[in-house]
């Protein structure tokens, strides 16, 4: 009952520090709010029987994001079945508000989104502060190949960048993130 | 040592690399400035990735509450590892309910749908058709069905009353267009 207690106490503390990151990560990833959303309580009422199970509490970081690339990629698979669903389709679903509406980033992002899944996966996870081991867990590659996969993510992200227009505070917000 | 590649740059930006990799960059003038510009562009990665993004607070009250039950018992439940006995047992009697269910539809319903059954006079002729337009048939054939009529049309068929009539066809496959 007390292990219990300790769980749930640090599950709740984790998903206070690191809860925001997680549904950050899942939304860059996934391009869909409710399935981030369910990626984010998926990812911690995992962690919660993690720890009461008496799993391994070193590194619980790493743990959670690789935990949420997972729930992330298993959607995604789904997701390919089905006709492709851009939100252009329905103009009453959009992206939560981004705090830069003046556009200073959005074009950034914008090339972040042409890019494949698996180079997105990458630069997120690195821009979390995952370490290349870390990395290598949640993308389910070699360790070794980290360094030269995500060379080539920021490579296609750089010539994205710099072919996508310029983009106005004009411009819908659904287009972004 | 020879000029870093792609992805020892990348290492070297990402502070990943060997010891070796860090030592060549502190000496070599082009690689150092190739691990500067890409420590550049990671930054503005990173700068447009790491926008605070709030979560919604509906999400957020739901996985607290969870979290603080300590019992996985959120809106989406995990799903427990073994079935329980009410849930074998349901799914037993689906079972027996499933193949009750198909030996009705053997027994009872495609042999009701097998049964005698009204034709039209046009499903006949097609019929009749269809047996003259086989080649391999040989000898004398000798067709006979029963056709009801039901609201005859006055005007194509004026000297036909509704009743049964009995239709019989003799085709002679020894001579081509022999039959009546």
């Amino acid at each position: 009952m007390e292990a219990r207690t300790n769980a749930s106490q640090a599950a709740r503390q984790l998903f206070e520090e690191h809860g925001a990151a997680v549904y950050r990560f899942a939304c860059v990833l996934l391009r869909h709010h409710q399935d981030a959303e369910d990626v984010v309580q998926e990812t911690f009422l995992k962690l919660l029987k993690h720890l009461t199970d008496g799993g391994n509490a070193d590194n619980l970081r790493g743990w959670l994001f690789t935990v949420a690339a997972h729930a992330a990629r298993d959607r995604q698979r789904r997701r390919l079945r089905w006709i492709p669903w851009a939100p252009t389709h329905d103009l009453g679903v959009g992206p939560p508000s981004l705090p830069d509406e003046d556009g200073s980033l959005r074009s950034l992002r914008s090339a972040l989104r042409r890019l494949p899944v698996r180079d997105r996966l990458l630069l997120t996870l690195r821009s979390e502060g995952l370490s290349y081991r870390e990395i290598a867990a949640a993308a389910k590659i070699r360790p070794a190949s980290v360094g030269r996969l995500l060379a080539r993510a920021v490579d296609r992200w750089d010539r994205a960048w710099r072919e996508t227009p310029a983009i106005s505070a004009k411009t819908p917000r659904h287009e972004v993130l | 040592m020879r000029c870093l590649n792609d992805s020892e740059i990348q290492a070297a930006a990402d502070n990943e690399a060997a010891d070796a990799i860090l030592q060549h960059v502190r000496t070599c003038r082009r690689c150092s400035e190739r691990v500067r510009d890409r420590e550049t562009i990671m930054a503005g990665i990173r700068q447009a990735i790491q926008t605070p993004l709030s979560m919604p607070d509906a999400l957020s009250r739901r996985i607290g509450q969870a979290l603080a039950d300590g019992s996985s018992q959120g809106a989406t439940r995990l799903r427990d590892s073994a079935p329980t006995g009410r849930t074998s047992r349901r799914a037993f009697w689906s079972a027996v309910a499933v193949a009750a269910a198909t030996l009705v539809v053997i027994f009872l319903i495609i042999p009701m749908m097998k049964g005698p059954t009204t034709v039209s006079a046009a499903e006949i002729l097609a019929a009749s058709a269809n047996r003259l337009a086989q080649p391999d048939t040989q000898g004398v054939e000798f067709l006979e069905y029963e056709l009801t009529l039901d609201g005859a049309p006055r005007g194509m068929m004026p000297d036909h009353a509704n009743g049964t009539y009995r239709v019989k066809q003799i085709i002679d496959h020894a001579k081509a267009g022999h039959y009546r």
